[in-house]
């Protein structure tokens, strides 16, 4: 048997190519490829990330090889036996629409990819939902029903219950720290140079690579167009942003993105004439910059680079009180990527990534808060792939050194309310070995298994292993995803203190002493088509050890939102849920609509509670309608309200009367509440509308497109909450409700020559 | 056909909202009962507040609030004095009333007290055991006379004293002021300001320095000879202590901090002051 298999393999062929965009010659990303043998076998793939695509299995001969993307018009032709190596297919682009939210669980693809589940959420469907403030890469993944927001406020994702610092946010392979705007508002990431956005749900399959509990975060900038010279800029209401890409040599492309805010610009001219008693001096900045050289075929080498600054000046100047702060996040990355034979792939990433922060604030000569620190990571992943029908393998390396340094002085008591002093300093080494085998059973059955080796050093060996298995039938595709992970980092942030609702950036520290944080998750879904309408529907639990998690204290809300270590405890967590993602297009009118009903908890110190990022229901749905050279498009977000701790009374301090009488008027109120977060907020409803206008123009003889667009953050200006407070101010003490974002206008244009 | 794919949307919409749990957590609960009551060594009466703080308007509740003491057991009634309650704007905490209770001797400090009632929503049970006074060391005078200085303040004197390990939270209580003015007239009626102010929160045991900061009197009088008043440090219980330092502190979780009481919200607390220190100030 093993014999007949042998043989059957060295009949068998490999063909091997990159997809590209025929226009700008990037690669595309996730096209469906079909190839057809003259015996009339067929295999089905996908182009990986960087567009490749490998089909094994098939007798020698002619092969007929179709591709099909979206957004772009399918593509098929005739190879022949002597050129089935880096074969180029080029798509030609259709106008964009907003179906593009795949989901990545590969039924199309071949087996490794089979144990990828997740989201794709393309640069069209970043482009096209309404722009609350700018188009933003973190405000996009939030549609796919995986992830949920913690606030208006903050985007950072929180993926199935997981934990933030379970979920990396990677870019081009390399781990970013805290790639935050406006305290968490927006992403640090312009979205002309992302390609595409990648939401891992699992810790298996490619998330394998990443070591991480809660999934991952990936972001694919665009290699730069080798047509020509291009440029682009955007004028919003917050920033402006450049950006130019071109070829260097036939063989070279680059892309260089910057964006900066002028709010601090703007207000000062208001201030120097008088409309505004004084200057805002916060700006922020990005700075993203790719070249890639393609060295034959699909062997190529690419380097990123990226750098975000964010400071806020004096913003109290005239008065004794000082308040300064600046963050800056810097990342260098280099990927190579050559062909292993016929059918086989090899990817390297050598990467450092660092955070740095200073916020001070001072009055007088006292310095009541003064916090510095700086987080950074060094990261090697070596990983070797081969597609031997029906099989395929991985094996893949990494070796990562994260350090962290913090001090974090505080003197005044009332920020203590906010931050604890704390003084950390810490790295840890990880080295790993993983590998994946995927094994396709006939054209309908397919099964995957992966194991992952960590060393930690000082803290011992872990192994995670992963299982998928997938079922054709029907049109309809049934996958099973069970993963284990370890990682030895942890957040000091504490998600129940109300400001983590303001404040996406986290301090990670190591893991000093055991246990590690652990992950385990069981994953079904199916997915398939119901007339005209892509379905998808999944159910998962996931169980999390080794949380390190802030005892519930008395009133948890009030608690600071970063704490220091040694004040937190280990915990565990759960989460598991139903979730369901649909889209539909009928001519130019697209729907992508995401739903997920879910059950989290964490326990600590033998208290078991619903987190305050948790929502019940969540139902996210975008829509878009073209017409001529316009468009129109609106989401709207439906979710339960958030867990919060139920007011029994507020009562009243009454001064006690004693021999000699008594003070009068009452010290305050004492709010008693309820079981922590038993109780929910009201319901959240939001609805963004969007419009934008694709002019084609010309200017000294260079064509282009110029975008003016409008958006309408909340137009239903629904009364949003996020927690409330006691209010004493009042006549009567009551309880208010604090707001989520009103009803607010955004306005802007792009361009692209 | 069709109908399902609507049930299954419209079911998905009402659930997205919320809209079967239009669930309100900040909405107060009327029924709510409120008891106050803290009982001081050396006083030989016992005073109580009791309502329903979340109710604008209507009866307040019929508790029938006994105190059991180590040799009897008293009723408290409807006070004739409804000031003495201590709340300076009643309206704003809903439907109150005033108790009191008459008792045949002083409380003393070691003596353990039960409250009982029945109220709304069940039984009222508190207990407390009056502790120790705190000592005043210094001064060690009872009468002190301090003279005004030239760097602002009138005057000041310190306060040296300790608490025993049963006092929780203790405060600095000033009263009985009473001022000489220049035309020789006395008057009761007079504002001190003082720092600390009378019922801020002070060490368990240590020395402060009480100024005497500023005086006013009604009808703007403000030439006087010297003025008295009297200083105390009251030492409170372990519940009262968790229930003033529970204002403001936030929505608390359950299970909340002990007040001393059950079946109501407030406290049920006691206290029991050092002697009195009689100050007076002088130009």
């Amino acid at each position: 048997m093993l014999l007949a298999a042998l043989i059957l393999a060295v009949q068998q062929v490999a063909v091997s190519g990159v997809v590209r965009d025929s226009l700008r010659s990037e690669p595309v990303s996730f096209a469906q490829v079909t190839i057809r043998d003259a015996a009339g076998h067929v295999v089905r793939t996908v182009s990986d990330e960087l567009g490749v695509f490998i089909g094994s299995g098939l007798r020698s001969g002619p092969l007929e090889l179709s591709v099909h993307a979206v957004g772009y018009s399918p593509w098929s032709d005739t190879i022949a036996p002597e050129r089935l190596r880096g074969i180029e297919v080029r798509l030609q682009p259709l106008p964009l629409n907003l179906q593009a939210i795949d989901v990545v669980g590969a039924r199309a693809a071949g087996p490794l990819s089979l144990a990828a589940p997740g989201f794709r959420v393309d640069s069209a469907l970043i482009a096209a939902l309404p722009k609350v403030l700018e188009t933003d890469v973190f405000r996009a993944a939030t549609i796919a029903p995986s992830v949920s927001a913690n606030s208006d406020f903050n985007a950072m994702p929180f993926v199935r219950g997981g934990t933030s610092d379970g979920t990396p946010v990677l870019l081009d392979g390399i781990r970013l720290f805290n790639p935050f705007h406006l305290l968490g508002f927006l992403s640090a990431f312009n979205a002309e140079a992302v390609d595409h956005v990648t939401m891992l749900t699992s810790s298996g399959g490619a998330a394998l690579r990443h070591g991480a509990t809660s999934g991952a975060l990936e972001v694919a900038t665009r290699d730069g167009a080798r047509d020509r010279i291009h440029s682009a800029g955007a004028i919003g209401l917050a920033s402006g942003r450049a950006s130019v890409e071109g070829p260097i040599d036939r063989s070279t492309s680059f892309l260089l993105d910057a964006r900066r805010t002028y709010i601090d610009a703007f207000t000062g001219l208001l201030d120097r004439i008088g409309a505004i008693d004084r200057q805002v001096p916060y700006a922020f900045s990005d700075l993203h910059g790719k070249i890639t050289r393609t060295l034959d075929g699909i062997d190529r080498i690419s380097v990123t680079g990226y750098r975000s600054a964010e400071s806020l000046g004096d913003i109290d100047g005239s008065d004794t009180s000082v308040l300064r702060s600046d963050w800056s996040n810097a990342a260098l990355g280099v990927h190579y990527r050559a062909g292993l034979g016929a059918n086989g792939l090899l990817d390297m990433t050598l990467g450092r990534s660092g955070f740095s922060s200073r916020f001070r604030v001072q009055d007088g000569d006292l310095t009541e808060l003064d916090a510095a620190g700086e987080m950074h990571e060094s990261r090697l992943d070596a990983r070797a792939s081969w597609h031997i029908a029906p099989m395929a393998v991985l094996v893949g390396v990494e070796a990562d050194r994260f350090g962290s340094d913090y001090a974090l002085t505080v003197v005044d008591p009332d920020l203590l309310d906010i931050v604890p002093n704390l003084r950390m300093a810490g790295s840890r080494t990880r080295l790993a070995g993983y590998s994946q085998v995927g094994l396709a059973l006939g054209s309908d059955l397919e099964i995957g298994g992966g194991l992952r080796i960590d060393h930690f050093a000082r803290l011992g060996l872990t192994a995670s292993p992963s299982l998928n298995l997938a079922l054709r039938s029907g049109g309809w595709s049934i996958g099973l995803d069970a993963a284990q992970s370890y990682q030895a980092l942890f957040s000091l942030r504490n998600e129940e203190s109300v400001y983590a609702s303001f404040i996406a950036y986290d301090l990670l520290t190591p893991v000093e002493a055991p246990p590690l944080v652990r992950s385990r998750e069981i994953a079904v879904a199916a997915e398939g088509s119901l007339r005209s309408v892509g379905l998808r529907i999944a159910a998962y639990t996931r169980s999390m050890a080794g949380l390190r998690l802030l005892p519930l204290g008395r009133a948890p809300i009030d608690g600071p939102v970063l704490v220091a270590s040694d004040s937190q405890q280990v915990g565990r967590g759960a989460g598991k849920g139903l979730e369901l993602s649909a889209q539909w297009r009928r001519g130019t009118f697209d729907a992508v609509a995401s739903y997920r009903w879910s059950l989290d908890s964490r326990t600590v110190n033998g208290e078991t509670y619903t987190p305050r990022f948790h929502r019940d229901h969540e139902l996210d749905a975008a829509f878009s309608l073209h017409f001529g050279e316009s468009s129109l498009s609106a989401r709207l977000s439906a979710r339960s309200g958030q867990p919060y701790t139920p007011l029994l009374a507020l009562v009243p301090v009454v001064p006690p009367v004693g021999p000699d009488g008594g003070d009068a008027g009452a010290r305050g109120v004492v709010a008693l509440g309820g079981r922590y977060n038993a109780g929910r907020l009201p319901g959240y409803v939001r609805l963004d509308l969007g419009w934008q206008a694709e002019k084609r123009t010309s200017i000294f003889g260079v064509r282009g497109t110029v975008v003016p667009y409008a958006a309408l953050l909340n137009a239903l200006n629904s009364h949003n909450v996020l927690a409330a407070e006691v209010d004493e101010a009042a006549g009567r003490p009551a309880l208010r409700y604090l707001p989520q974002l009103p009803i607010l206008p955004f306005f802007g244009l792009e361009f692209r020559f | 056909m069709k109908r399902p794919y609507l049930g299954i949307v419209v079911g998905v919409l009402t659930l997205g909202c919320d809209l079967v749990h239009p669930s309100d957590p900040v909405a107060l609960d009327r029924d709510v009962v409120l008891v106050e009551t803290v009982l001081f060594a050396g006083s030989d009466e016992i005073h109580a507040v009791v309502g329903f703080p979340h109710r604008n308007g209507g009866a307040p509740p019929a508790l029938s609030l006994s105190i059991d003491g180590p040799s009897a057991s008293t009723p408290l009634q409807p006070a004739s004095a409804p000031s003495r309650c201590g709340l300076l704007s009643p309206k704003a905490w809903g439907v109150y009333q005033c108790l009191r209770a008459g008792l045949g001797a002083p409380l003393a400090s070691g003596e353990r007290f039960r409250l009982r009632g029945a109220g709304p929503a069940g039984e009222i049970v508190g207990e407390t055991t009056i502790p120790r006074a705190p000592t005043l060391a210094a001064p060690a005078s009872d009468t002190v006379v301090a003279r005004t200085t030239a760097n602002g303040e009138l005057a000041s004197i310190r306060l040296t004293f300790a608490s025993p390990p049963e006092v929780d939270l203790v405060e600095l209580a000033i009263h009985d002021l009473t001022v000489r003015l220049a035309n020789g007239e006395e008057r009761d009626d007079c504002t001190l300001i003082t720092n600390p102010a009378s019922g801020a929160p002070l060490p368990r045991e240590g020395t402060v320095e009480l100024a005497f900061r500023f005086l006013s009197c009604p009808g703007g009088a403000t030439g006087w000879r010297e003025f008295r008043v009297s200083a105390q440090v009251v030492g409170y219980d372990g519940a009262y202590g968790r229930f003033v330092r529970s204002a403001g502190a936030g929505i608390l979780r359950q299970p909340a901090p002990d007040f001393g009481l059950r079946g109501a919200v407030g406290v049920f607390g006691s206290a029991a002051a050092s002697r009195r220190v009689q100050v007076t100030v002088q130009q």
